[in-house]
């Protein structure tokens, strides 16, 4: 007998069976709509959590443990941030300076002659210093929208640069790619905000000359660092603020080896601030072996903020767990229930099976048309189940995020979203059938149909 | 020359120790009708389920061609050589008169177009008229009914027709058609027609008549001998 004998019967029978089919229908359409939500918001909070983890790591606090502890050397802070367990580091490096020829912003006149002189005059009060001069990298500081505005007069970097950094879209503040950061490439260049420039009449190319105060031996002395302006920044007019150098339009902002080099061997006064993100916060305890190894002094701990890093990935992670708990269980209620509709269903066709296998239909032409049969039903609710679930995704998602005090998620459905509930469809359809298939024509046809009688 | 054999057949219901029928031993010829006469109970529709390939003996040989059907591919056989009446029809109930007709000869692996003339034809035959024959099952009288089992069991062209109480529910002009019809498939179209039957005019047919009483089958003699 041919295959398509089979099949053809069973799609008429899709008509012939209308009350059967609809329950049948109705049920299938409950579970997809609802898998389709559970599955929906599943994979999106899947996929958050993943990015939330590829964007904020896992911050690691290194802190001294006592007031007399060394501070991390830019050497040490660029061996530690060459690990593996890193998803990204940023490392910067500060010292307050002054000059002969520069004015601060918000300067008291007369009262920054020299930092030297400051300190003693001032009880060690370094907050005469007129300025920050600040090392970081600049491609980060460009594109996690540090500056205040953008750049307006860049004479010296690469056209790229330029070009980006004069993007709207850069303006905005997102993360527009910036071309790498190579070490030496900005060495003793700078740029300075265009207040600053403003008040000391600064022009891109220009040639500028600070002091800076480091100690030596316990003796504060004075270093004299000359560096070129590549760029004017626009800024935000100034604050208020205690000191000048705490004013960030007063930074001088260099590349963060122009500043680390400063300090000599046998210095201090530069200040080295590294963060470090790990990949994800059980990687810890590996991270601090391996700096530990590369000579982090016992005197500093090393922590992560793991109950922030929890407060902002924890109600998304919940939700996740949340969506495929649901999930199993719809999956199991869905087998429950197919299973026993199917059986039900296929109990009261023992009579239509009994002929059929009387007239010679092969068992495996009599499964294969209640399978089609019932795989017809299962597409036909598949669309409009995907299509109610789609519906109800987003508002029970953003329900769900609302009450776990997280940020609403766009939760759309994947095509390979769409494959897997149509496969968890169509298996649970093809379970439940085979099985009572399965039972009904191991006897021979006579007793299906005496059974049935 | 025999198209059907049973050697010692026995036969007992599933769960049950007694035997509807022991040790039989029979034959079947093509080009001849038999009939197969017994009170209810004694085991005339067994004989039948057996020899129409729907169930296997429990001792002995059923063999159709000197091949067993225990050992053959029995749905090919109900599909291809068997056309079983079943005294309880067994039509499907959700398809049309001409749907069951047509499922028959598909099952059988008759292809082609013309596929639907042939089944409105053999309908025909049995007294169906083409606006009846696309009717649903239950909107159609008992006798109606039983003429559809019996152009059911014709559709695929068998050698073999076993029919089980064919014209309990026909008046007697239909009567009289089907057995005819019964008459000229063994007759002129060479097939073995056996029926199970409590009706005399039906036993008037036959070639052969064996009576079953209490398992045992006894070989009677008939008219036209």
């Amino acid at each position: 007998m041919p295959v398509n004998c089979a099949i053809e019967n069973a799609l008429l029978n899709i008509l012939k069976n209308k009350s059967r089919n609809i329950l049948l229908g109705v049920i299938t359409f409950v579970i997809i709509t609802a898998e389709v939500a559970g599955m929906s918001i599943y994979n999106a909070s899947g996929t958050i959590v993943k990015e939330f983890k590829a964007r904020f790591g896992s911050e690691v606090a290194l802190t001294p443990l006592k007031k007399s502890a060394e501070g991390i050397t830019a050497e040490q802070a660029i061996a530690f941030s060459e690990s593996e367990c890193l998803l990204s580091t940023d490392i910067n490096s500060s010292l307050t300076c002054r000059s002969d020829t520069l004015k601060a912003i918000g300067q008291t006149e007369g009262r920054s002659p020299n930092i030297i002189q400051g300190r003693e005059n001032y009880g060690g009060d370094l907050s005469n210093a007129a300025m920050r001069l600040r090392g970081g990298q600049f491609d980060k500081i460009l594109a996690e929208g540090k500056l205040p505005a953008i750049l307006t007069d860049v004479k010296f970097w690469n056209r790229s640069l330029l070009a980006r950094a004069a993007r709207p879209a850069f303006r905005a503040g997102n993360n527009d790619p910036i071309p790498s950061f190579k070490v030496g490439q900005y060495k003793n260049e700078c740029i300075v905000s265009s207040e600053f420039a403003k008040l000391n009449q600064l022009a891109v190319g220009d040639h500028i000359s600070v002091q800076a105060g480091l100690f030596e031996s316990g003796t504060l002395v004075e270093t004299s660092i000359s560096l070129t302006i590549v760029g004017i920044y626009v800024s935000a007019p100034s604050a208020a603020y205690p000191a000048s150098y705490q004013n960030p339009n007063n930074e001088i902002i260099a590349d963060f080896n122009t500043v680390a080099s400063i300090q000599k061997e046998g210095q201090t006064g530069v200040a080295v601030n590294a963060t470090y993100c790990l990949k994800s916060p059980e990687l810890l305890a590996l991270f601090e072996e391996e700096i530990r190894s590369k000579g982090l002094s016992p005197d500093f701990s090393v922590t992560t903020d793991e109950a922030g890093y929890r407060r902002l990935v924890g109600p998304i992670e919940n939700l996740n767990s949340v969506s495929l708990a649901f999930l199993l269980m719809l999956f199991a209620l869905g087998v429950a229930v197919m299973a026993l509709v199917s059986m039900l269903a296929i109990r009261e066709r023992k009579y239509e099976i009994g002929v059929l296998r009387a007239m010679g239909m092969k068992k495996g032409q009599v499964a294969l048309g209640l399978w089609v049969e019932t795989a017809a039903v299962t597409t036909v609710c598949f669309a409009l189940g995907m299509l109610a679930g789609g519906l109800l995704s987003q508002p029970i998602s953003d329900t769900l995020l609302a009450a776990s005090g997280s940020i609403p998620v766009s939760v759309s459905i994947s095509p390979l979203t769409a494959l897997e509930i149509f496969a968890v469809a169509i298996v649970l359809a093809s379970i439940a059938g085979f099985v009572s298939v399965s039972q009904i024509t191991k006897y021979e046809p006579m007793k299906i149909l005496m059974e049935r009688n | 020359m025999s198209v059907l054999e049973l050697e010692n057949v026995s036969y007992a219901y599933e769960g049950s120790s007694k035997a509807v029928f022991s040790d039989v031993t029979l034959s079947f010829e093509a080009g001849k009708a038999y009939a197969i006469a017994g009170k209810s109970g004694s085991g005339k529709s067994t004989l039948l389920h057996l020899l129409g390939g729907l169930d296997v003996a429990t001792r002995g040989r059923v063999s159709y061609g000197g091949e067993s059907l225990a050992d053959m591919n029995r749905n090919r056989y109900r599909a291809r050589n068997a056309g079983i009446i079943f005294q309880g029809l067994n039509l499907l109930t959700n398809a049309s008169a001409l749907e069951n007709i047509v499922l028959s000869m598909r099952i059988s692996g008759m292809k082609g177009p013309g596929l639907k003339a042939k089944a409105l034809e053999l309908l025909a035959r049995v007294g169906i008229s083409p606006e009846k024959a696309s009717r649903k099952i239950l909107k159609l009288s008992g006798g109606e009914q039983q003429r559809i089992a019996i152009a059911r069991a014709l559709a695929h062209n068998p050698d073999l027709i076993a029919a089980d109480e064919p014209t309990g529910n026909l008046d007697k002009d239909t009567e009289y058609k089907i057995l005819k019809i019964f008459e000229d498939l063994a007759h002129k179209e060479g097939k073995c027609v056996i029926i199970a039957t409590h009706s005399k005019r039906v036993t008037a047919i036959a070639d052969e008549i064996w009576t079953v009483d209490k398992g045992v089958f006894r070989s009677v003699p008939t008219k036209r001998n």
